[in-house]
């Protein structure tokens, strides 16, 4: 494949990734684990998805920063941070009983995305 | 004194982010619009748009050069200067062009640009004169009607200010972390603020870069001193020292051949590793003096500052090139120039930068709108007792309807002045520009007498129509249409009029939207003379 071809996969699939990431954290925070689930989380299930969500996102970090370079990466990084981080909210605030799912098809289709450019 | 750091702190990011906030909806505005300044301008240049763009070719550069050397010095033989600029991403054809000697009173010659077809047979010399992304991108920091010294220090005096509002912002904001995902829809006042953080939270990497970075880019107007003081206020000798490579050299008058440019191609690509090559310029061609500048195609690296090979234009020896390291202090400015322009972003992070740049938009707005319902609402009692708004209302109100509705309206205004006017007519590429003003003109005129709801969504609608049939328009305007531009795989074009569906789909929403918010105020207060956001 050549390099453009790669740049035109891997970034819907960080961006996916950097999603569930931020989707995680969302997860992680009271009101809006009630909002998606309509029960409160236990003191556990919030630290775990926290956990979750950072370690995924230091994960795109990672490969963003191997992909591209570390500059390059970076800024790639904070790019589809914010953009994911808009349509987390946009799911939060406008179809937030849809969240497990498309967190769960985000999810999965952008690792195999992921795994097949590595 | 206000009584606690917290209110203090409140009070100066309010005020310092409302004294320049729409000199910084402009700016972000079309600054977000310059990320694609070379996009924009091809599309501007419906000439171009069928049978010219080209992909670079290594082997095809030797006959490429031999050919434009052939063609200019047949046609520009007095130039001041000539450029042979290679396909790139963002400028996908070749092109000859050269700087006429300046005329009385002119400061530089004018230029111009020819494009070469893609088959190699014609050189298309009939495109129509604009300014296309050039102008939202000068417009960002020079306000085009003002000295553009003048607008540069204006520009810096609100980006300082926008800096101060952003910090003071963060510190205000206590529930970064709490709030980070919290939008709560139909809350009034809770859902503007909901807005104003997420468009600033979501995207505070990039503001704090692009206000910072964008004063670093014109320091040296800002703060001259320290180069007055070094250089005895020669700024010229400092920009010598910094850069060898940039210097000119007069020309000496005495007539000598031009080398032949195609002999030096081996040489640079020894230099350069066979890298891609951006453009080659050549000042006084057939003077003694002459200099051929051979400039690399820096791709992905973050860099702004040119990588050059300068040859003498009569010997062709190698004079000098850029160094492969700058130093220290001049890296790291080189790296706020690039991380601020963009340049060396492919289109996938230029639209991350670009999508960034409208949250800023929507952080600015989101704020103004805010102040205007406050004090609505603090003067509600008057209002509803039939006595006239004060004048500070008046002013906000008239101001954000000029500038949040009138922006959007006047780009797209701007964007059909360039195919509607006649191709003959007379300072064309000004009066696409005075089109852009005129638009705007005319929203800020409306806004005197009417800051209704109803204005609103009257502007916000002709805006969305004018971006939505932006592709229908090109396709009636220009050789080619959105969905030949796919098969073509021409993703400049593509993404201009994707931008204006977008728009138009956006603002379309939010005209919607206006209605539903006309409802709510009117089942809360009985009769607004003028209702408001």
């Amino acid at each position: 494949m050549t390099g453009t071809a790669i740049a035109g996969v891997m970034i819907p699939a960080l961006m996916g990734l950097s999603y569930l990431g931020l989707a995680l954290l969302a997860l992680a925070k009271f009101g809006h684990f009630r909002e998606v689930f309509a029960r409160a989380p236990s003191a556990a299930q919030s630290r775990g998805l926290s956990y979750a969500g950072s370690l995924l996102l230091a994960t795109v970090f990672i490969l963003c920063g191997q992909r591209f370079g570390w500059g390059y990466g970076s800024l790639v990084f904070m790019g589809l941070a914010s953009l994911s981080g808009f349509l987390c909210i946009m799911n939060l605030s406008f179809c937030a009983r849809l969240m497990p799912g498309a967190m769960w098809v985000t999810g999965s289709v952008s690792a195999l995305l992921a795994l097949n450019c590595y | 004194m206000k009584d606690s750091f917290f209110r203090s702190m409140t009070w100066l990011h309010t005020w310092a982010g409302l004294l320049v906030c729409w000199v910084l909806l402009l700016i972000f505005f079309a600054g977000s619009l310059s990320y694609f300044r070379h996009e924009t301008s091809l599309w501007f240049k419906p000439e171009l748009h069928a049978g010219v763009y080209r992909d670079y070719r290594a082997e095809a550069l030797a006959p490429q050069v031999r050919q434009a050397q052939d063609y200019l010095s047949r046609q520009a033989p007095g130039a001041r200067s000539w450029s042979i600029e290679f396909p790139t991403q963002r400028h996908p054809y070749l092109s000859y062009g050269w700087q006429k000697p300046p005329l009385p009173g002119q400061r530089r010659g004018d230029k111009l640009e020819l494009a070469v077809s893609a088959d190699g047979q014609r050189v298309i010399s009939q495109i129509r004169d604009s300014r296309g992304g050039d102008f939202l991108y000068r417009l960002h920091f020079d306000l085009h009607y003002l000295p553009p010294l003048y607008a540069r220090y204006l520009v810096g005096f609100c980006t300082l200010f926008m800096l101060i509002a952003l910090v003071s912002g963060i510190v205000i904001h206590k529930r970064i972390f709490k709030d980070f995902f919290s939008f709560r829809r139909g809350k009034g006042n809770r859902s503007w603020l909901d807005v104003h953080n997420l468009s600033s939270v979501l995207a505070l990497p990039y503001h704090l870069m692009i206000t910072y970075s964008g004063l670093i880019t014109l320091m040296f107007i800002y703060m001259p001193w320290a180069i007055q003081s070094q250089y005895q206020g020669d700024r010229d000798s400092f920009l010598r020292e910094l850069n060898p490579v940039r210097v000119q050299l007069a020309a000496s008058g005495r007539a000598a051949p031009l080398f032949d440019i195609d002999k030096l191609l081996p040489q640079v690509a020894a230099h350069w590793q066979a890298q891609a090559l951006d453009k080659i310029v050549i000042s006084d061609p057939g003077d003694e003096h002459s200099r051929i500048k051979v400039y690399l195609n820096t791709g992905r690296s973050i860099t702004d500052e040119p990588r050059v090979m300068v040859f003498d234009g009569v010997s062709g020896d190698l004079l000098q090139a850029s160094p492969e390291q700058f130093s220290a202090a001049m890296s790291t400015y080189d790296t706020f120039m690039a991380l601020h322009t963009a340049r060396f972003a492919d289109p996938m992070l230029r639209l991350l930068f670009f999508c960034c740049g409208l949250l800023g938009y929507a952080m600015v707005a989101t704020g103004t709108l805010m102040w205007a319902r406050k004090l609505r609402q603090q003067e509600q009692k008057q209002l509803a007792k039939g006595q006239a708004a004060s004048l500070g209302l008046r002013l906000v109100e008239g101001l954000n309807l000029s500038v949040i509705a009138g922006l959007p309206l006047a780009t797209a205004a701007f964007f059909y002045a360039n195919r509607l006017l006649p191709p003959g007519l007379e300072q064309r590429a000004q009066w696409e520009v005075h089109g852009f003003f005129i638009a705007w003109g005319c929203v800020a005129l409306t806004a005197l007498v009417d800051r209704s709801v109803n204005s609103w969504r009257n502007w916000l609608l002709l805006a969305a129509g004018l971006w939505g049939l932006l592709p229908v328009l090109n396709a009636l305007t220009s050789p080619s249409d959105l969905l030949h531009n796919v098969l073509s795989r021409q993703w400049a074009l593509v993404g201009v009029d994707l931008m204006g569906l977008v728009f138009g789909c956006g603002l379309f929403y939010a005209a919607t939207k206006l209605r539903a918010d006309k409802a709510v105020w009117r089942a809360k207060t009985p009769v607004p003379s003028r209702a408001s956001l």
